[in-house]
This record gives structure tokens, sequence and C-alpha cells, in this order.
């Protein structure tokens, strides 16, 4: 289907978000889905780049349009880059699961560069469901922190962390999450996969009862089941180890629930 | 692309019939008639119930579905897709749930659309492939096997039966006489140095259809990992940069054989569709397409209809072959 670009913005060499319109896609979308995006934009019939790529939901305004955000990374990203206002995204969605949403809770979001983007959705449903949001949001340099107007709908307390400290904390996203003492009930969370590791440890070692929900990322080849390319390694109730599909019965998973030792 | 989600909206179009109620679309092959020549090709289109959510599967000729053996197979490690330059990597290495489920599970539901269900199957050895042939053969809902002796991602997956002509010849020949009651299509590997011969024997030792290609085996290297990117080292590659491969030997098919011919290999528009009957193709498969959008395959049925309307063809069997001088 398709979805009419309505804005695309730079945000820096590494980051851009655009805004599209359609109803459908907003209709069936919610906070942890996904879509794809193919890189044939309007009516082109190129075949390379081939392979549509996903995109996590950051927000969706007004049941009409939805906000994403891209990292420039590959040559599809590039092309994203140079879409303008007014052309044709040929998308399929909404797909995958999606978060848990809890009420009235003390709630921790931990974001780790271009896994911020679920987290805005997510932190703005939480809040109108009554819960107290802080998102704790890390990346490698200020570089990798998309503007905070973008999400300032999404959370009650707000943690920067940078590497290299040129912008909030300095240091890993786990430190102010560890240090800052407060019992949250439920944890969220989306990111690289050594972030995502550690976030579940560091949770667990404050207490293993508190809940954390995972977005997980894995490259995909069609998004909706069939090719069989995006498995993620889960651990059953049993403990054995079985694959799961990312973008079927994923990408939210159960943070405990994920062999990380596993992942590539 | 558009996706699913109003494919039923315009009748006219999808109804494949001219303005005399005839649907130039239509084509017969062993016995089962197909109302459009356009299927969705093995381990590109799942069970296909994945996607039901996206279009009307009873617009498709057929589903070829994911390779089928006898117990469930839980495939090669991870990576296993990369993107290349107009393809696709894969090496899955044939993860199915097995027969059994299969039966039990999928087919139930796949035998609610009208449309064609040709199951791909495979064995790790001549006595699983008679084994699955067998209950695939009894089982009603099925209407053609599709054997895979080319799937290049897994060891004795299959290919080793297509690596001689005398290998393809005894495995075609002893399913050949355990399938008794359905048309049985062998799929053949494009990694051989002469085609021919493998079609020869597959028609000699009794194959109602033969279909064409496989995936071509092939690799891409991290630069920075220095070391091949899928788990699997080789995988098998797909989508249009194997075209003109495909074309060739389905040209060759159709010079070599009389069986009917099923041909694919980076399908992802009617033209593209028109190409391979124009090169002989009775029927065609359309594979990475379903991937890049999931109602791609009742697209190019239309997209074919409309060049078939262009050039006045009333049927497929007007330009089959037509191109092969």
């Amino acid at each position: 289907m398709k979805a009419k670009v309505i804005k695309n913005i730079k945000i820096n060499d590494k980051y851009g978000y655009m805004v599209i319109e359609s109803k459908e896609l907003s209709k069936s979308s919610e906070a942890g889905n996904f879509f794809m995006v193919s890189p044939r934009i309007n009516d082109e019939t190129n075949s390379d780049p081939l392979i549509n790529r996903a995109f996590a939901i950051a927000d969706i305004f007004d049941n009409d349009t939805i906000l994403f955000i891209y990292q420039v990374v590959g040559r599809v990203t590039k092309t994203l880059g140079a879409v303008k206002e007014g052309d044709d995204l040929n998308v399929v969605g909404a797909l995958g699961t999606k978060f848990t949403i809890c009420e009235n809770k003390n709630v921790a979001l931990v974001a780790g560069g271009a896994g911020i983007a679920p987290m805005i959705i997510l932190g703005k449903t939480l809040r109108a469901n009554g819960n107290k949001v802080t998102l704790f949001y890390g990346g490698a340099t200020k570089n990798d922190i998309i503007p905070t107007d973008l999400l300032s709908t999404c959370y009650d307390n707000l943690e920067i962390v940078t590497f290299d400290g040129s912008l909030g904390l300095k240091g890993l996203v786990t430190k102010p999450l560890l240090a800052s003492g407060e019992k949250f009930d439920n944890v969220y969370t989306c990111g690289p996969t050594g972030m995502l590791s550690a976030v579940v440890k560091a949770v667990s070692s404050i207490d293993d009862k508190i809940d954390i929900e995972i977005s997980m990322e894995a490259k995909m080849g069609c998004g909706i089941g069939a090719c069989l390319g995006c498995l993620i390694p889960t651990i059953d109730n049993d403990g054995t180890i079985v694959n799961r599909r990312c973008c079927v019965e994923g990408p939210i998973f159960d943070g405990k629930k994920i062999a990380f030792e596993r992942l590539v | 692309m558009n996706n699913n989600q109003n494919n039923n909206n315009d009748h006219n179009k999808n109804n494949n019939s001219d303005n005399h109620g005839i649907n130039i679309l239509e084509k017969i092959i062993c016995g089962i008639k197909f109302k459009t020549p356009i299927i969705t090709a093995s381990g590109t289109f799942g069970y296909g119930l994945e996607f039901i959510r996206f279009m009307d599967l009873n617009l498709l000729g057929g589903i070829s579905i994911k390779g089928i053996s006898l117990e469930p197979v839980e495939g090669n490690p991870m990576p296993r897709i990369v993107e290349t330059a107009s393809g696709l990597l894969n090496a899955i290495g044939l993860q199915n749930v097995g027969v059994k489920s299969f039966i039990a599970e999928k087919l139930p539901i796949l035998k609610s659309f009208d449309t064609n269900i040709i199951v791909n199957f495979w064995g790790k050895s001549i006595d699983e492939y008679l084994k699955v042939a067998e209950i695939l053969d009894d089982t009603d809902g099925v209407d053609m096997l599709e054997m895979n002796i080319s799937c290049p991602n897994i060891k004795d997956g299959g290919i080793s039966f297509s690596s001689t002509p005398i290998a393809t010849s005894e495995i075609v020949s002893k399913v050949r006489k355990v399938v008794r009651n359905k048309p049985l299509i062998v799929k053949l590997s494009p990694n051989v140095t002469d085609i021919k011969e493998y079609l020869k024997v597959v028609e000699v030792e009794g194959a109602d259809s033969v279909s064409l290609i496989n995936t071509l085996i092939g690799m891409a290297i991290d630069i920075h990992k220095f070391k091949p990117v899928l788990a699997n080292k080789t995988g098998g590659l797909s989508g249009p940069a194997i075209k003109p491969v495909a074309l060739r030997m389905v040209y060759e098919a159709f010079s070599t054989v009389k069986i009917p011919i099923i041909g694919m290999g980076g399908i992802m528009t009617g033209n593209d569709a028109a190409e391979f009957i124009l090169a002989g193709a009775d029927i065609v498969q359309v594979g990475t397409a379903n991937f890049t959008d999931p109602s791609a395959a009742i697209n190019i049925s239309n997209e074919l209809r409309d060049y078939m309307n262009s050039k006045s063809f009333k049927s497929i069997d007007d330009f089959r072959g037509k191109a092969v001088i």
C-alpha cells in the first residue's frame, strides 16, 4: 500500500525522520509494531536495492500519519534520505507483536541509538494509561540522540547518557538505571544487542521479578513470516532454545527469554 | 506495491475473464486447471497461510508449499539471508514442520481456498524421499507433488541427487513408482554444466512436469569480519539477478522435453512472466517478489493479462515458446 511523505527531515549525518500519511497503516498500528518500506519510491521498478527494510512505528498522529526514524547506514536508508515531500512510499504493515501496556505503574524505558523509535509511542501510550515513565536514552555521542522535541510526550523524567560524555551523563545507559535507586515495576528496552543484554542483566540484578519487554531487531527478508531469515533464539519454559521469527512472534519479546549468547 | 487490503475491490480486474467471459490466463497442465499461470514458488510463500492477510489466495494459479520432509527440520544457523545486487542469497536449510504437521495443521486451512496446492518435498535419503512422497500422494487436498532434488543449502538436502544425470535418474525413477495418484514435477538445479542432460533424464524416468530453476549457489563476504556473511558460508541466489540464467535454461528446456515446463527465476512483473512463457514455460512461479510485495503474484497475473491483451493473445499457448527459434 502507498503512504504519502508529509515530512522528511535530516537530523544529522546519521539520522533522519519521516512523517508519512496512511490511514490504513495508522489504524492498524500500536506501540511495538513495525512496518516494511520498499526501496522503490513512487512507481519506480528498479530491482537494486531489492529487499524491503523494517522500521519501528515511532508515533501515530491523528489516526492517519506515522512517524518513523531511520539511521542512514545502507543503500536503502540513503535512498530514504533523498525522498521528498509528496513522494509515495510503498509500505507493508502494521506487522509484528506489540508491547504489553501496564497501568498505573512506575516504568523505565531504556533506549539506545535508533532504539529510541518504538519508545516514543510506547512512552506516550504508557503515560496515557496512568504510568509514570522514566526514559533512559543512550548513544555513543550526542549525534546519536535525536532532538528532544520529538520525545516530549513520551516521558515524565528523562536521563540522557552518551558514551563520550558529549551530551548528558558520560558512560553506558545502564549506569543511571542502576544508580537511580528507583524501584521500577516494568522495564521496556530497545537498542543494540549488547545494550539489551546489559539492560536485562542490570534489571535482574535489582530484582529478578521486574518484567522486561524487549523490541528485538533482525535483518528481515520479508517481514511477514515467510522467509525464515530473522530468527531470534528464545528460551522456553523447560529451558530448551527455540528459534522464533522476529517479524511474527516478535519483535517484542520477554527480555528474560532471549538466549543472548546464541545471538550472532 | 499494493499489498493486500483492497485486492477484492476491483472484481473486473480480478476475475481473469475478458468481455466474452473467457479467461485468457487459464492453462491446463498435467490435467490440472490453473486459472492463471502464476504460482507462488516454494520457500518464498511459507505455507501460504502467512499471506492470507495480504491477498486473496483464491486468485492464485497455485501455491508451491515450502519444501516438506518426513520429519521436522530446524534449518541452518543465522545469519541465513543477505541481500546482494538485485538478488537475495539465502541459506535457510529447508526448515519445515514435517509432513505430519503440514497435513494436520496447514493443509486443512489451505484446502478451503480455490487454488492448486503443489507440495514441494525432499529427503535426506532415497528412503525418506519415497516415504514422504507416498504420504503426500495419498493425501486429499494435495494437487501436485514437486520433488526438490536441488536445494543447495543443506548437506544431503537433495542436491547430491542432481549432481549427476545418473543420480537424478535413480531418484526420479524410484519416486515415480510410488507416486501413483498425482502429477509429479521435478525441480531442477541450475548448478550443472548442461541442463539438457538432466531434463532428458527426468522426462525418460516419467516425470509429468519439470520446474526450473532452483537458486544458484553463491556467496557474500563480510570485508570487516573477513568471513562469509552466511553461517552456512554459501547460499542460494534468487531474484532479478538470476533471471537471464533462468530464461536461458527454460529456453533450452523447450527444445529438449515435451512435458510441461514450469519456469521461474527473478520474475517481478507481468512482462518478466511473459518472457518466460515466450521462452517456453507453460506456467511460471514467482519467488523473491513475494518478499518485496506480499501481493506480487496477483499483480503479476494482472500485468500478464494486460500484456496478452496488448498483443491480442487469446491464450497462453498463443505465445508459449514463440521466442524459441
